[in-house]
């Protein structure tokens, strides 16, 4: 067995997942704000404005990070969880569920910033075409997901549940990416394309949105572990491992009180 | 010779059992096919009966009645089996769960769907659909409906054992459905302003032909998550 | 594309794109990091009570 999937199998245990998310929670959240706070400053008042648009295309450097992200993490739900319904892993299934309200909230900015775009460019806040009304369908799936994960009173049960409503919405994914090629939409079809290295967006705004687009991911990863780490304390609460944790942040309490 | 009974032979024992239960309480089976009736009035009182207003949405408003019958229908269809320990018998009975789950969801589309594909056509050109429209209404319905019952069954199968599993039913379902809505409403549309609905009909064909091979095995993975 | 033909500025909507931006980010920061402390919290309040219990 190589070295990644002995890591991956070690991950795979509560108190080394927990000490893990320990480690890199402050580098991923300080990481991500700052490659924010730079994206958000280079691209409102570094870049030039745009022939077609004027200045309200600037608004592209958080709503397209964001809906890359609604769409990148449900994937990455639906993942964790077949990787939880098939091989029973309990750390799997956590990350599935941790995952689903930062992904929900990028979506949902997806959906705002997009509607605010809309009214300067297109002249409407909204329009019932194939992309905005999936990506609507996205953010009621990931409502679905966690609903039934709150409804269901054990834990893991819920999370094979919501597991399989993510796969099986996992369907939505393709339709969202691909609605712009296949029937007349409002929104424009995407210009950027990582696969054939040919964008149609001019190369000095791209780098402010690709620098939020790492941010993004950053900050997720600082989230979705902090929320991980909520579970597992909750659902492995007996154990010597978490009463050991506990009693060491209590201390940290305790000295700072 | 072997005791356990093929598959076929189980599938067809099941289906018989369904179909048995279902005409026992026949009264019960009307009820969706009576709520769209209810349903569809409801919108000429609503919107007043301004009759070229009405034949434009009676398709869009037949769509969303059926859609929502069948979501009455949907929510017991898995309770009555978990609660007195068929779900399990069916679990350990050998036989191929993604088979038997589709001969639940496939007589749930019996006894609702078709029925309602029947209904709806007849309901929406009371509301003065136009009577090619209405094939074409027809036609998606006939398309459209197994799909409902196939996902919406799926479902059903996980939120068998919630408490009040009818609402939590209706949220999961209705967003994964809209899809087929938006093709059938849009196929009937078409149809009504002259224009081919061939496009609608084909992808809510696309529709069926993921479901058909991919509900069935999401509804067993569902029937067994429900039952442990 | 008819940018240029509306009259209105389109700053107050960039405003509210970003606005709403951070409001959701830190809703969705605040959310995760105060459920992690309260549950912190809790499971040491009641390691406090099971000791208390066991010695009086």
């Amino acid at each position: 067995m190589n070295a990644l999937t002995l890591w991956f199998h070690r991950l795979g245990s509560p108190p080394t997942f927990y000490a893990f998310a320990d480690r890199w929670r402050p580098w991923l959240l300080w990481s991500g704000l700052l490659l924010a706070l730079i994206a958000a400053v280079w691209g409102l008042a570094f870049t030039p404005a745009d022939f077609l648009q004027g200045e309200s295309y600037r608004i592209i450097y958080i709503h397209v990070p964001a809906a890359w992200m609604g769409q990148f993490v449900f994937v990455l739900m639906a993942v964790s969880g077949f990787v939880a319904l098939v091989w029973r892993i309990k750390v799997a299934e956590i990350m599935a569920i941790a995952a689903a309200p930062t992904g929900a909230a990028f979506t949902a900015i997806a959906l705002a910033t997009g509607s605010l775009w809309g009214r300067p460019t297109w002249g409407t806040y909204w329009e019932w075409d194939a992309r905005l009304t999936s990506t609507l369908i996205l953010l009621f799936l990931y409502f679905g997901v966690i609903g039934l994960y709150r409804a269901i009173e054990d834990h893991r049960k819920a999370a094979r549940a919501a597991a399989l409503l993510s796969i099986i919405g996992l369907v939505n994914i393709p339709i969202i990416q691909y609605s712009v090629y296949w029937w007349n939409t409002l929104h424009q079809p995407s210009s950027i394309q990582v696969l054939e290295a040919r964008s149609s967006i001019d190369p000095s705004m791209l780098w402010p949105l690709l620098i939020m687009a790492l941010a993004t991911k950053l900050y997720f990863g600082w989230a979705a572990l902090t929320r991980a780490q909520t579970l597992l304390l909750e659902q492995e609460s007996g154990k010597d491992w978490v009463r050991a944790i506990v009693t060491a942040s209590a201390a940290k309490q305790g000295d700072m009180a | 010779m072997s005791a356990v009974p093929s598959a076929v032979c189980a599938a067809m024992a099941l289906a018989k059992r369904d179909l048995r239960v279902l005409w026992r309480r026949r009264a019960d089976a009307v009820n969706p096919l009576l709520f769209a009736l209810i349903v569809s009035a409801l919108f000429p009182l609503a919107l007043g009966p301004e009759a070229k207003q009405l034949a434009r949405i009676a398709g869009g408003v037949a769509w969303v009645t059926v859609l929502l019958a069948s979501l009455l229908s949907l929510d017991a269809l898995f309770r009555a089996d978990l609660e007195d320990g068929g779900l399990d018998a069916l679990l350990v009975s050998g036989q191929p769960l993604p088979l038997l789950a589709f001969v639940r969801l496939a007589t749930h589309w019996l006894t609702t769907g078709l029925p309602l594909s029947v209904a709806g056509p007849l309901l929406a050109m009371m509301l003065g659909l136009p009577v090619a429209a209405a094939w074409v209404l027809a036609a998606s319905l006939l398309l459209g409906t197994p799909v409902i019952s196939l996902l919406g069954g799926t479902l059903a199968a996980l939120t068998a054992a919630l408490p009040r599993s009818g609402i939590v039913l209706s949220l999961l379902v209705l967003p994964l459905t809209i899809p087929v809505l938006v093709f059938g409403a849009g196929a009937v549309d078409a149809a009504v302003l002259g224009l081919s609905p061939a496009p609608g009909l084909l992808w809510l064909g696309v529709c069926l032909a993921l479901a058909l091979p991919l509900a069935p095995l999401a509804c067993a993975a569902a029937m067994r998550i429900s039952v442990t | 594309m008819t940018g240029q033909e509306f009259s209105m500025s389109h700053w107050p909507f960039i405003t509210a794109a970003y606005g709403v931006f951070v409001a959701l980010m830190l809703t969705d920061f605040f959310t995760a990091r105060a459920g992690r402390s309260r549950l912190l919290r809790e499971l040491a309040a009641r390691q406090r009570r099971a000791k208390q219990r066991a010695a009086p």
